[in-house]
């Protein structure tokens, strides 16, 4: 396969994965809408997307669904929530980056995408407190913590389980 | 059976998941240590009083409304006289941190301690 068109599938792939996790993004906000979470705790299924993008496709297709993320939390719910966005999904992408290329033969994506779930939070709570100026927030680190182990876990598990069915996408790398 | 779970989770992945969840209890303890100095006490699902247990300096008695005797100190608050017949609300003791609570079922009265007081935070930073 020549250069160009490698490129061109890659463009077309990381826009559809753009699309889908913010489908995703959409389709969990309605799904969570009526229940009594506590801030901050979400299921986060745009990471599964976020996360493959990160293995299949490289560095800069997740970071450009990120951007797209946060840019559609800026659009939607305000300046505020898509600063959040951005610095939770880059501390997260970082995150996987440096997993995938590190300990790939120990850890599923299960664990990868429990660390990054952790440093989403992470991020988030941080730019949380950098905007209100205080440490106010870090009270909500263990909430954010266990959430981010367990919905990470979930996440993760589903693409162990999807991933194999995706392999043929490898050309990408 | 055993190779597919194998795939799907790693012992590895498990040890994440655990030391995620070791880090967030350890941090919760610490927190609810540092910030359960404010407590309650509700009466028939009111709160009736908020007291900040951190500024109490000497330790007083509440007499409810109900005959019930609430004792007050600093760090600290417990259940000191009651009318009750099983006297459980007596026996459980002076409360401490947050999350710890203590009832008088008959009197239907709770003292509690509750979290994330507002010092806490600036315990952190300072
Ligand atoms: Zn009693």
């Amino acid at each position: 396969m020549n250069d160009k068109r490698r490129r061109l599938t890659r463009l077309t792939v990381t826009a559809m994965l753009a699309a889908a996790a913010l489908a995703m993004s959409f389709f969990e906000r309605l799904l969570t809408a009526g229940l009594p979470l506590p801030p901050g705790v979400k299921p986060g299924f745009s990471n599964i997307a976020v996360l493959f993008a990160c293995a299949a496709v490289g560095l800069p297709c997740a970071l450009f669904i990120v951007v797209i993320k946060a840019g559609f939390a800026f659009l939607t719910a305000g300046a505020t929530a898509g600063f959040l966005s951005l610095c939770g999904g880059l501390l997260s992408v970082l995150t996987m980056f440096a997993l995938l290329k590190l300990k790939r033969e120990r850890l599923t994506y299960a664990g990868i995408s429990v660390c990054s779930a952790v440093a989403h939070n992470i991020g988030q709570l941080g730019a949380a407190s950098l905007l209100a100026g205080s440490a106010l927030y870090l009270s909500w680190l263990p909430v954010l913590l266990v959430s981010g182990a367990v919905f990470g876990a979930v996440t993760g598990v589903i693409l162990n389980v999807v991933m194999p069915a995706l392999t043929n996408v490898r050309f990408l790398r | 059976m055993k190779d597919k779970l194998q795939k799907i989770v790693r012992p590895a992945d498990l040890i994440v998941v655990a030391a995620v969840l070791a880090v967030a209890a350890v941090l919760w303890a610490v927190l609810a240590h540092l910030t359960g100095t404010t407590a309650q006490i509700v009466c028939d699902g009111e709160v009736i009083a908020t007291i900040d247990l951190s500024a109490v300096k000497e330790a007083y008695d509440v007499t409810l409304d109900n005959g019930v005797t609430v004792r007050v100190e600093p760090g600290a608050i417990c259940f000191a006289a009651s009318d009750c017949a099983n006297l459980l609300c007596i026996h459980a003791g002076k409360l401490t941190r947050a999350g710890q609570s203590a009832a008088c079922l008959p009197n239907k009265t709770l003292i509690r301690i509750t979290g994330r007081d507002r010092r806490g935070p600036d315990a952190l930073t300072g």
